[in-house]
C-alpha cells in the first residue's frame, strides 16, 4: 500500500511539472484520501523523529533557522515549504521526498503549523518535540479568541513524546504543561530588551509592561543590532553575524537555538557560527528584493497587531528613504481589517508619506491618517501598485514594504516573476 | 464657534478587559474629530476597579474574549447605578459587541451560565451556535454604516422600534429579524467592529455633537475634508461577506 501510494503521489507530481505546475496542494488532497496511514507510517521511518514549531508569529523564519542549524550539525532534515502548513502540504513534502522504493533519507522533520492545524497534524502524528512560541491576537475571525488559540497550543504541548520549548516571558506560553516527564526548554530575551519585546496582554493597556521570566532559560537573547547577536546558550556567551534584522527575528533565533541544543548533544560550534553566518530571510520575512528601477525592496510580511508593531522597530535598526504599507483582506489575510487600529504607527510621523497599496489600501491610509502620518496612494490593484512604487524608489537607495499575506505573494511574483516558488493554496 | 475653547472628556471603559477588536480605534476617532476642531479632549481609562471620572461626556465600551467577560462582570454591577444615571441624563454611549451585550439584561452564556448586565438597553443576549461573521453594511439614521461583525451572542431588542439600524448586508442582532444594535436616550450598542466609527464619520460627528450640544447648546461641526474615510467606507462596502 504505501509503496502504491508513493507512486500515486510522485506520478501526480510528475504530471504538475510537466503542466509547468509547482504547486504542491494536490498529490497531498489525493493520498490523505486515498491512504490515510501514509504519513504516520512514513515519518515513522525518521530515526530522530518529527518536531513541530507553532505560534501566532514567527514560524516560519524559526523553522527555517532551525533547519539550517540541524543541517549545520550533519543531520538530513526534511521540512514544508512556506505557507504549505496544512496537514496535505506535509503529506506532499514527504511524497516529494521519499524515494520510488519507499525509504525516506531523511534524519529528522521539521514541520511548521498554525496552531489549528498543528493540532490536527500532532493527532495523526506523534511529535518528539513541539516548539510554542507566542499567542498574539491573529485573525480572529478564523480562531475565535487568543484563549482558544492558547489552548490549542497547549493540546500541541501535551502531545510531545520528548521535550518542549516555550517562550519563558510569554505568560501564555509559560502556562503550557507538558505531559510527565518530558522535558521543558525555555529561550528568554534580556530584561534589558523588555520594551522590544511586550506580549500581547502588555500592548493593550497592561497595568504592567514589566519583565516575566517564567524558568530559567538554556537560550538567553542578550543584544542585537544590524547585522549582530549576542547570546547565551547553555553556559556559554556566543556573538553571531545574522543577516535577519529585526529583534522579532533575534527572538527567532534564540527558539531555534534551544531546538537544536534539545537534538544535538554535542555541538559543532564553527559549523553554528558558519550557519548563521550564510543564512537569509525566508520567503517574504525580512527578503529583500531587487526592483526593477534597481531599489531594494525589504518584504515584511505583517499579520497582526503584535508582529507588525514588532516589524516597525525594524525601521531603527536600518534606513529606508521609502517605506509602504499593502494590506489584502482576502481569506489568508483575515478579512477583518479592524487589527490595524490596535498598531501604533506615529513613529511613522514626518516621515515621507507612506505609499499605501492592496484591497484595503483606503482603510491604511485613513488609519495612518489618525495618527497624523501622511499617505501617498490608496491604489487597490497591486499590478498598478506594484509600478507606483517602483517609479517612487531611487535607484541605490532602500524601500521596505509591509504586506499582508497575499499582498506579499503578489507582489513578490509581480516583481521576481510568478514561479518564485509559491504553492498552490497560497496564490489566492 | 464660542470664544472659549470646548472640551470633552472621553471615558473608554474597560480598554484593557475589553479590547480585542480593534475598538480602541472608536476612541482615536473621537479624540481627532474633535480635535482637529480645536477643541480639548481628556481622555480617561476606566478599568475593573476605577471610578467613572465626573463630567464624563462620552463613554466606549468594545468587544471582548470571554475571559475578559467574565474579569469585568461584578466590577461593571458595582458602575451600574452611575451608568443608568449617566444615561438618563443623556450622555453619550457607545459600546460594542460584548459590552453591548451587557449593557443589556442578561447574557445567557452557551454553558447556560447567565451574566447579568447592567440592563440599560432592553434586550437580552443568548449564546448561539453559529458565529455570525463577515463585512456588513447597516441603514441607519446617520446614513449608512460599514463594519464588521464577529459574534456567536444572540441578541433580542424588546422592541425593534428600538433597534439602531436595519441590515442591509450581514446579520446584526440575530441574523432573523434584520435589527442591529439599539438605541437608549444617547446610548448606542452595536456589534459593529471595522472599528466602527473609522469608516463612518458622519456617525462619529454626530456622538460628538449629541456630546457638545449637552454642554454647549444647539452648534454645527465645522466640516472636515472626509475623502479617504469615504473611500475605505466605499470599498469596504463592496468587499464580499
Amino acid at each position: 500500500m504505501q509503496l502504491i501510494t508513493i507512486a500515486l503521489g510522485k506520478t501526480i507530481f510528475a504530471l504538475l511539472r510537466l503542466l509547468g505546475r509547482t504547486g504542491s496542494a494536490l498529490p497531498g488532497l489525493v493520498i490523505e484520501k486515498f491512504n490515510p496511514t501514509f504519513l504516520v507510517h512514513q515519518l515513522a521511518r525518521l530515526p530522530q523523529g518529527v518536531i513541530i514549531i507553532s505560534g501566532t508569529n514567527g514560524k516560519t523564519t524559526t523553522t527555517k533557522i532551525a533547519v539550517s542549524l540541524l543541517e549545520s550539525q550533519g543531520l538530513r532534515v526534511l521540512t514544508n515549504r512556506t505557507g504549505s502548513n496544512f496537514v496535505r502540504g506535509v503529506i506532499s513534502a514527504v511524497v516529494d521526498k521519499t524515494m520510488w522504493a519507499g525509504t525516506l533519507p531523511y534524519d529528522i522533520a521539521v514541520f511548521e503549523q498554525d496552531e489549528a492545524h498543528a493540532v490536527k497534524f500532532a493527532h495523526i502524528v506523534k511529535p518528539r518535540g513541539v516548539v510554542a512560541l507566542n499567542v498574539m491576537r491573529d485573525q480572529m475571525d478564523r480562531f475565535g479568541e487568543i484563549d482558544t488559540t492558547r489552548q490549542m497550543l497547549q493540546q500541541l504541548v501535551s502531545a510531545a513524546t520528548e521535550w518542549v520549548v516555550l517562550n519563558a516571558n510569554d505568560e501564555r506560553i509559560s502556562q503550557l504543561t507538558p505531559d510527565k516527564g518530558v522535558q521543558a526548554y525555555w529561550y528568554a530575551h534580556h530584561e534589558d530588551l523588555q520594551q522590544n519585546f511586550l506580549t500581547d496582554d502588555q500592548l493593550y493597556h497592561a497595568e504592567s509592561t514589566a519583565y516575566a521570566l517564567a524558568a530559567k532559560p538554556i537560550v538567553l537573547l542578550e543584544s542585537y543590532d544590524n547585522g549582530h547577536v549576542t547570546l547565551q546558550v547553555g553556559k556559554k556567551k556566543q556573538h553571531y553575524e545574522f543577516a535577519l534584522q529585526g529583534g522579532h527575528n533575534a527572538q527567532n533565533l534564540a527558539a531555534a537555538l534551544s531546538v537544536l541544543v534539545a537534538v544535538v548533544p554535542k555541538l559543532d560550534e564553527a559549523e553554528v557560527t558558519q550557519c548563521l553566518r550564510d543564512l537569509r530571510p525566508a520567503f517574504g520575512r525580512g527578503e529583500i528584493v531587487e526592483l526593477p528601477s534597481g531599489g531594494g525592496l525589504t518584504l515584511q510580511l505583517v499579520k497582526n497587531p503584535g508582529g507588525f508593531t514588532q516589524a516597525l522597530r525594524m525601521l531603527s535598526l536600518k534606513h529606508y528613504e521609502t517605506v509602504a504599507i499593502a494590506i489584502n483582506d482576502d481569506y489568508p489575510d483575515g478579512r477583518d481589517v479592524s487589527w490595524l487600529w490596535d498598531v501604533d504607527f506615529t513613529g511613522l510621523t514626518g516621515g515621507a508619506p507612506i505609499l499605501c497599496g492592496g484591497t484595503r489600501a483606503a482603510d491604511m491610509a485613513n488609519r495612518l491618517k489618525y495618527d497624523d502620518v501622511k499617505s501617498a496612494s490608496t491604489e487597490s490593484r497591486l499590478e498598478k501598485y506594484a509600478e507606483q512604487l517602483d517609479a517612487a524608489v531611487p535607484a541605490g537607495t532602500n524601500a521596505i514594504l509591509f504586506c499582508t499575506y497575499t499582498a506579499m505573494l503578489k507582489l513578490r511574483g509581480l516583481y521576481l516573476g510568478n514561479h518564485s516558488g509559491l504553492d498552490e493554496e497560497d496564490s489566492v | 464657534m464660542s470664544d472659549t475653547q470646548m472640551q470633552l472628556t472621553i471615558a473608554h471603559l474597560y480598554p484593557k478587559e475589553m479590547n480585542i477588536y480593534g475598538d480602541t480605534g472608536n476612541r482615536l476617532v473621537l479624540q481627532k474629530r474633535a480635535e482637529w476642531r480645536g477643541i480639548k479632549v481628556d481622555i480617561h481609562h476606566i478599568s475593573a476597579g476605577d471610578a467613572i471620572p465626573e463630567g464624563v461626556d462620552i463613554i466606549i465600551g468594545g468587544g471582548g474574549q470571554d475571559a475578559g467577560q467574565g474579569k469585568i462582570q461584578d466590577d461593571l454591577q458595582t458602575k451600574s447605578k452611575k451608568l443608568h444615571e449617566l444615561a438618563n441624563a443623556g450622555t453619550v454611549m457607545l459600546m460594542i459587541c460584548g459590552m453591548y451585550q451587557l449593557f443589556g439584561r442578561q447574557f445567557q452564556t452557551h454553558e447556560d451560565e447567565t451574566i447579568k448586565g447592567v440592563g440599560i438597553l432592553p434586550l437580552e443576549t443568548s449564546g448561539g451556535d453559529v458565529r455570525m461573521i463577515g463585512n456588513t453594511v447597516y441603514d441607519t439614521p446617520f446614513g449608512r454604516i460599514v463594519g464588521y461583525e464577529n459574534h456567536s451572542g444572540v441578541t433580542v431588542l424588546d422592541d425593534t422600534s428600538l433597534a439602531f439600524g436595519s441590515v442591509v448586508h450581514g446579520d446584526g442582532n440575530n441574523g432573523t429579524d434584520k435589527t442591529e444594535g439599539c438605541r437608549v436616550h444617547n446610548v448606542f450598542g452595536s456589534y459593529s467592529h471595522g472599528p466602527m466609527l473609522v469608516k463612518n464619520p458622519e456617525f462619529a460627528d454626530e456622538l460628538l455633537k449629541l456630546a457638545l450640544e449637552r454642554k454647549y447648546g444647539p452648534l454645527t461641526l465645522e466640516l472636515l475634508d472626509d475623502a479617504v474615510e469615504l473611500q475605505a467606507q466605499q470599498t469596504a462596502a463592496k468587499r464580499p461577506r
